[in-house]
């Protein structure tokens, strides 16, 4: 089958980042699995190792040393990001390493992140999954807030959950505060509100915005609300162990429906599988997963919510 | 406009807080007056200062310290605790005319005008103020107890001046969640909310909602009798009474969603590690671990491990801290340093144990950062979360 790429040769890629703040959470096993369900479509996909900071999304793969790094495009070595991407052992599966060699990437230059994310967003595939390092730095959110599909990934685990949600926040805080980049004032105001515990009492965003009406007029209020309006995170619960654990996601979006006016869609669970434990453990790449196996399953079910169309995953 | 202040919970720095729910009990005055040295303008600190020194039947000195609570509650419109700050001065010795003038003046014209139940103490006169605050009784409870039943007699009406209350969801609230299949959960009161029913001021009532204490609490009490009797001497009264009737006018359900742990602190367990380093030849360097029971950007209070249970032999207060904090997260260890501000023992049913509390010097931009990150979301975000993940997530 000819890739829907081929066809559509000026249509962007859909574009799926994958946070969730917390390291160890399976961000990057829960990029994988998804792009492997993606690709089984027999759609183009290329997954980037956007954690510039510790890099190591191809060892799951089973790629031990990249020829070929982000470092290198990002340093001129290859003019174009195609240039970079390295086929994997999965059909329609390509991969962008990330760059951990080098340090000072894990906070790059504004202009070398534009240039990332404009190379990204201009890839031709059907679907370019981001793979975000852990924490909520500004890269990260920046890469998060550009996706079609901001996907937030946690476990049950309440110190996960903690961090899916300052992610969330965060991400809020960090559009916000590109919106109102001119505005010095009203920046400040933003500043204040992200302190959790700001003595000018703001706890939601309705307090945020109340307060910005009073002091830069109805507009500007207003054109923060558009603004978190376009912040739609799609939340996945990762290693579940039992039908309660499946709940985590729901609290993010409640606790972020309720303070930040933030709209979240529970994709699902990835339930615990000890077969991606023990294939991670034995360096075995991921692409041997068996298409039955309880976490591709869910993978599946997850792309299938998310695109409504479900398809036979094939392999 | 008002400096606003946190309420209790709020409390930028653990101290202050664990003070005033009382897990900290401070029963030395020298104790509390370095405190209030580092925290010099926080009104509820000196109120409960004040109470120490009545309870120490100090009277001259607790006068003193519930004036200046009186005036530190007004400079941030925080009337009605003004208001029972100076009643307990006045209990100790009665004003004279010129001292209440002068508290009623200030009261209207410095005191918060902006809300409803500000309004209703500011806008009174002299008369209908001293009028009201002679009747008004104040109630202190700890938390669990019942304050009013529904069906029984609700001849009174409260005002909050600290610490939280549950109102139980009302029986048709509650028939209306199950028809609607929506679990529903008490709704909070918090301090400056009211309970009782106001109106009609001439008819007996009786209660539609149960309310009981989630926390210790305080509350000002005025009988229907004493608030009748107040507006027919003076009608303003009534006009007053009108208006916080209609702002506290709420839909059934409206704050049902909302859980009685929110007055709770949830923390989540944080280890410490702290190295004192010697500032003199005759001091030793002191090495310490322990876990967080509260962070924020301005400090951290810290228990510190059962190894240390009988106590550092060294006196740690006024020691500069090197304090590494272990944020569960491999890309969030935090080196920070600090001064220890305070030190104490703390008896617990399963034996003492060591608080600190260390003040952060200034944080860079990155480490404010990560903090904040860690610390994520208010008081109100923090117990949302985790009094949804006890019902929805964790098994028992």
């Amino acid at each position: 089958m000819i890739s829907q790429a081929k066809q559509k040769t000026t249509r962007k890629p859909t574009i799926w980042a994958i946070g969730g703040g917390k390291g160890g959470v399976g961000k990057s096993v829960v990029s994988v699995l998804l792009a492997m369900a993606l690709a089984n479509r027999q759609q183009k996909t290329v997954l980037v190792d956007t954690d510039l900071g510790g890099a190591n999304l191809h060892t799951l793969l089973g790629i031990k040393t990249p020829v070929r790094t982000l470092n290198d495009f990002v340093t001129r070595k290859y003019n174009k990001i195609e240039d970079i991407c390295i086929q994997s052992q999965v059909r329609h599966l390509e991969l962008v390493c990330g760059a951990s060699e080098i340090l000072s990437l894990a906070n790059p230059q504004y202009a070398q992140k534009t240039k990332i994310l404009q190379s990204v967003t201009n890839l031709s595939a059907d679907h370019v999954i981001l793979d975000l390092g852990a924490g909520t730095s500004y890269n990260v959110l920046d890469f998060f807030l550009i996706a079609d599909h901001p996907i937030v990934v946690l476990t049950p685990q309440p110190i996960s959950i903690q961090n899916a949600y300052a992610f969330v926040r965060n991400a809020v805080y960090r559009k916000l505060s590109r919106v109102a980049h001119q505005k010095a004032s009203l920046q400040e105001i933003i500043k204040t509100a992200m302190d959790p515990k700001n003595e000018d009492q703001m706890r939601t965003f309705r307090d945020l915005q109340q307060a910005v009406r009073k002091s830069h007029g109805a507009e500007i209020a207003d054109q923060l609300s558009r603004a978190i309006n376009t912040i739609r995170p799609l939340l996945i619960t990762n290693m579940a162990k039992d039908q309660r654990d499946n709940n985590a996601g729901r609290i993010i979006k409640l606790v972020a429906e309720k303070y930040l006016t933030v709209e979240s869609t529970e994709l699902g669970s990835v339930d615990y599988d000890m077969l991606v434990d023990k294939m991670i453990s034995q360096m075995m790449p991921l692409s041997e997963l068996p298409s039955t196996s309880k976490a591709m399953t869910d993978a599946v079910a997850i792309i299938n919510k998310l695109t409504d169309q479900p398809q036979q995953a094939v392999q | 406009m008002k400096t606003p202040l946190s309420l209790p919970t709020d409390h930028k720095f653990s101290i202050m807080q664990r003070i005033l729910d009382g897990t900290l009990a401070i029963d030395s005055p020298e104790e509390f007056e370095d405190i209030l040295k580092i925290y010099t303008d926080d009104p509820f600190l000196h109120r409960k200062y004040a109470d120490l020194l009545n309870d120490l039947n100090r009277l001259e000195d607790a006068i003193d310290m519930y004036e200046k609570a009186a005036s530190l509650f007004i400079e941030r419109g925080m009337n009605l605790q003004a208001i029972v700050a100076k009643i307990l001065q006045w209990s100790i010795q009665k004003p004279t005319h010129a001292q209440g003038r002068t508290f009623h003046s200030l009261l209207s014209r410095t005191g918060g005008n902006e809300t409803p139940l500000q309004r209703f103490w500011a806008g009174m006169s002299y008369a209908e103020l001293i009028a009201v605050m002679r009747r008004m009784v104040r109630v202190k409870e700890h938390s669990g107890k019942r304050i009013t039943q529904v069906d029984q007699a609700d001849d009174d009406v409260y005002f909050i001046v600290s610490g939280f209350l549950a109102e139980m969801p009302s029986p048709e609230c509650e028939t209306e969640a199950r028809m609607t299949g929506i679990d529903i959960e008490p709704k909070l009161l918090g301090p400056n909310d009211i309970f009782g029913t106001i109106f009609p001021l001439d008819r007996p009532c009786t209660a539609e909602m149960e309310i009981r204490s989630a926390t210790d609490v305080e509350l000002v009490k005025i009988t229907k009798k004493v608030l009748r009797n107040a507006c027919s001497k003076y009608p303003n009264i009534e006009n007053l009474l009108q208006t916080l009737h209609k702002s506290d006018a709420r839909t059934m359900c409206d704050r049902a969603w909302q859980t009685v742990r929110r007055a709770m602190r949830y923390g989540l367990p944080t280890k410490v590690e702290i190295n004192c380093p010697p500032l003199s030849s005759n001091q030793r360097e002191v090495d310490l671990t322990g876990i967080a029971l509260d962070i924020s950007i301005g400090g951290i209070s810290v228990d510190l491990e059962s190894q240390r249970a009988a106590g550092p032999k060294t006196d740690l207060k006024g020691r500069l801290a090197q304090i590494k904090l272990d944020l569960l997260n491999k890309v969030a260890v935090l080196n920070l340093t600090g001064k220890i501000v305070w030190q104490r023992r703390q008896r617990k049913p399963q034996g003492a144990s060591h608080l600190i509390g260390i003040r952060f010097d200034t944080l860079n931009t990155m480490d404010q950062q990560m903090l904040l990150e860690y610390c994520s979301g208010s008081v109100g975000e923090q117990n949302l979360l985790w009094s949804l993940w006890d019902t929805m997530v964790k098994n028992d």
